[in-house]
């Protein structure tokens, strides 16, 4: 079962290649038969025609004899009575000899009219195909000129396994018999059947895998492109080529794709206005607080109005992630490190860098590595105090890792805290502030890096956070 | 520039417009108010304006395309106020001559702030270059003042703050000199120093370490015995 699971082939033009072997297999299997069974019939005929022929000469020649001793008057002479004449290895019996085996009743008939044809008449002919074993020795002594012949004209050729045992009862009540011994069935036509299968496979078979092929390269294509598809990259629809069918689905696709960009559009549109439209009224209070003269209450407002200009962004960053539209570009990532840090040690948080060995430098976009830092170094002070931060080069990626000296998370619940608007607090409040969406847009701009960003409790306690990139 | 400078704030927002005029008034300003492009070119017709202050997405005629216009008229300094952070949209308004830019919502306290600085920097006649983005090379990096960017001499991007941004531009802008910390702070962040004010110190030690080959032993920034701090190597510009 696993063998043939293995052996099935999985592709579209492996199954239409399979089932076209599959099919042409049965026909030449049913194209052996047939043709075996008729080189059968033919061999019996050959056969039954040769020992019949031996017959009616024995036949024909017996009754001129007993005319000549007629006219002579002289008692008919016995010679050898029940016995064999040598020269034509036939036997004179009173029965028939008994021979296992197969009775072939057509060539019976096909004798009794060829030597009513040649003025002979049996009253009765029985055909047997025998093993040759069987046969009488006196018979199968020279049970036909062919026998000889094709070892002399083939010499590899089987020796015959099969001769026709031929008896018919002569006019007077005696039976004559002979054998004809059967050409070896199958070798030759089985190495010509294959030669032919072989052919024929090859005529059908490799034009199928070319229409297939072909057939399946745009299927291919599309694939491609579906796995390729972002909203950030905009190519020209595809050439519809190929066959209707696969023409008809390029053009749907496409089509599709046209739909799904310009939805993507309008959701960047959407959000775009609704960030503007929200950070105008916004706008417009940061600026009225200032009248407020308490300023403990003018403080307080302007930290909600920065909260929520701060959710709007990471809001608005998550939604645009995929068309930020800034390029790669090789940057000093200690540097990058160096400077988020700082922007946590000027507003007090116990933020460190541990001297880097050696440069670290990736191909990355500054801005969005720099909001992941943020965020990742943020949530560190937030949640866990204290943010040490250190920056590597391993093995062909570069990673920065922030340990803190927190809880740590459940490590049942580690995978849930990159799900949007999750935090670590179970009650979901919202003392500690933020969007939820820190770490969130943290492995989203990782993973458009082809990184990752990964959390893990330490042993020891806290927990650390790695971002790594390649690089 | 006597008595009380003179501001020309652009918004088609009336919500921020008003109270944002009424708040820079209180600050010692004269605010003249225009809600397009249009009224705008024609308010600094007919009024002295010291600075102005630009919304950038208005119906009509863009605040980029006025900063144009202004800067290819004279030297007036121009703040963008915009609702987008995006980085293209402040490298585009800095390379088309804005001094400056604060992204809405702004703490009006810090644009006066930054109001204040550009100012002083007109006054003193140290508003280089005025909408050219120059580039300074020194040692083998280039300091690219549109993108406000820091490049290795192996094209390498050396991410710097804003504030580290404009301490080493104060520098490359004034090679040799001696710059005290007072000057500095001036320069960099239009205020004067606290009597424990550490903040060029640390600054400056974050510039090391991202520029010395050896920030224990700088050889580019020198500390000036008497309290300062000298470039200490050939800058080029362009």
């Amino acid at each position: 079962m696993n063998v043939l699971q293995r052996l099935w082939p999985r592709t579209l033009v492996g199954q239409i290649l399979l089932a076209a072997a599959l099919a042409l297999g049965l026909a030449q299997t049913v194209n052996f038969v047939l043709l075996l069974r008729s080189i059968e019939t033919q061999a019996i005929g050959q056969a039954s025609a040769f020992a019949g022929g031996r017959l009616i000469f024995v036949a024909s020649d017996d009754r001129r004899a007993q005319r000549m001793q007629r006219r002579a008057d002289r008692p008919p002479q016995r010679r050898g009575g029940e016995g064999v004449r040598r020269r034509n290895s036939t036997l004179f019996s009173s029965t028939p000899p008994a021979v296992a085996g197969e009775s072939q009743p057509d060539a019976a008939l096909r004798i009794m009219d060829a030597a009513r044809q040649n003025d002979v008449q049996f009253q009765a002919v029985r055909v047997t195909l025998a093993d040759r074993a069987d046969v009488p020795p006196p018979m199968r002594r020279r049970d036909g000129p062919q026998a000889g012949l094709r070892d002399r004209l083939r010499p590899g050729a089987a020796p015959a396994r099969r001769s026709l045992v031929v008896s018919a009862q002569l006019g007077s009540g005696q039976w004559v018999s002979t054998a004809s011994a059967l050409p070896q069935r199958g070798a030759p036509v089985i190495g010509w059947l294959i030669g032919q299968t072989l052919i024929l496979y090859l005529a059908i078979l490799l034009p199928l895998a070319f229409i297939a092929h072909r057939v399946t390269r745009p299927l291919r294509t599309l694939t491609g492109r579906a796995n390729a598809f972002s909203a950030e990259s905009v190519h020209a629809p595809l050439a519809e080529k190929g066959p209707e069918d696969i023409r008809n689905l390029i053009a749907a696709i496409n089509a599709m794709e046209g739909r799904v960009t310009a939805l993507i559009g309008e959701k960047d549109v959407m959000l775009g206005a609704i960030g503007h439209d929200l950070k105008t009224p916004l706008a417009a209070l940061r600026v009225r607080i200032e009248s407020v003269d308490d300023d403990e209450e003018r403080e307080r407002m302007a930290a909600s109005i920065d909260e929520m200009v701060g959710i709007l962004d990471d809001i608005l960053v998550l939604a645009r992630l995929g068309r930020s539209g800034e390029a790669l570009r090789r940057t000093d990532l200690t540097a990058l490190t160096e400077t988020v840090v700082a922007e946590f040690v000027d507003r007090g948080g116990a933020a460190t860098l541990a001297d880097a060995s050696g440069l670290v430098i990736a191909d990355i976009r500054p801005v969005l590595i720099r909001r992941a830092l943020r965020n990742l170094i943020g949530n560190a002070l937030k949640y866990g105090g204290v943010a040490r931060v250190h920056v590597a080069r391993d093995r062909g990626s570069v990673c920065v890792t922030i340990d803190d000296d927190g809880p740590g998370i459940d490590q049942a619940a580690i995978e849930t805290m990159f799900e949007p608007f999750v935090r670590a607090e179970a009650s979901r409040n919202r003392a500690t502030g933020g969007s939820g969406l820190g770490l969130t847009i943290a492995r989203a701009i990782a993973r458009q890096h082809g990184g990752a960003v990964t959390l893990v409790n330490r042993p020891g306690g806290g927990l650390t956070a790695r971002l790594s990139l390649p690089g | 520039m006597s008595g009380r400078p003179h501001l020309l704030l652009i918004d088609d927002e009336t919500s921020i417009r008003d109270p944002l005029a009424r708040y820079l008034e209180r600050q010692g300003f004269r605010v003249t108010e225009a809600e397009s492009a249009a009224s705008g070119r024609s308010a600094l017709g007919a009024y002295g304006i010291d600075l102005v202050l630009l919304d950038i997405m208005m119906p009509g005629e863009d605040g980029l395309s006025l900063t144009r216009h202004i800067r290819a008229h004279g030297e007036m300094p121009v703040i963008l106020l915009t609702a987008r952070s995006e980085e293209t949209d402040r490298i585009v308004g800095l390379e088309m001559g804005a001094d400056d830019y604060v992204v809405k919502p702004f703490s009006p306290r810090e644009l006066v702030a930054r109001i204040k600085t550009i100012l002083r920097r007109a006054a003193q006649g140290v508003r280089v270059e005025s909408g050219d983005s120059t580039d300074y090379r020194f040692a083998g990096w280039t300091l690219k003042t549109a993108e406000q960017e820091l490049y290795a001499a192996d094209g390498t991007l050396v991410p710097i703050s804003s504030g580290e941004y404009r301490l080493i531009e104060a520098l490359v802008q004034r090679p040799g000199q001696v710059l005290s910390r007072d000057q500095l702070l001036d320069l960099t962040q239009g205020r004067e120093a606290g009597p424990f004010d550490r903040a060029i110190d640390n600054q400056i030690s974050r510039l090391r370490k991202k520029i010395e080959v050896d920030p224990k032993n700088p050889v580019l920034i020198k500390t000036v015995w008497g309290g300062g701090y000298r470039l200490a190597t050939e800058v080029r510009t362009g």
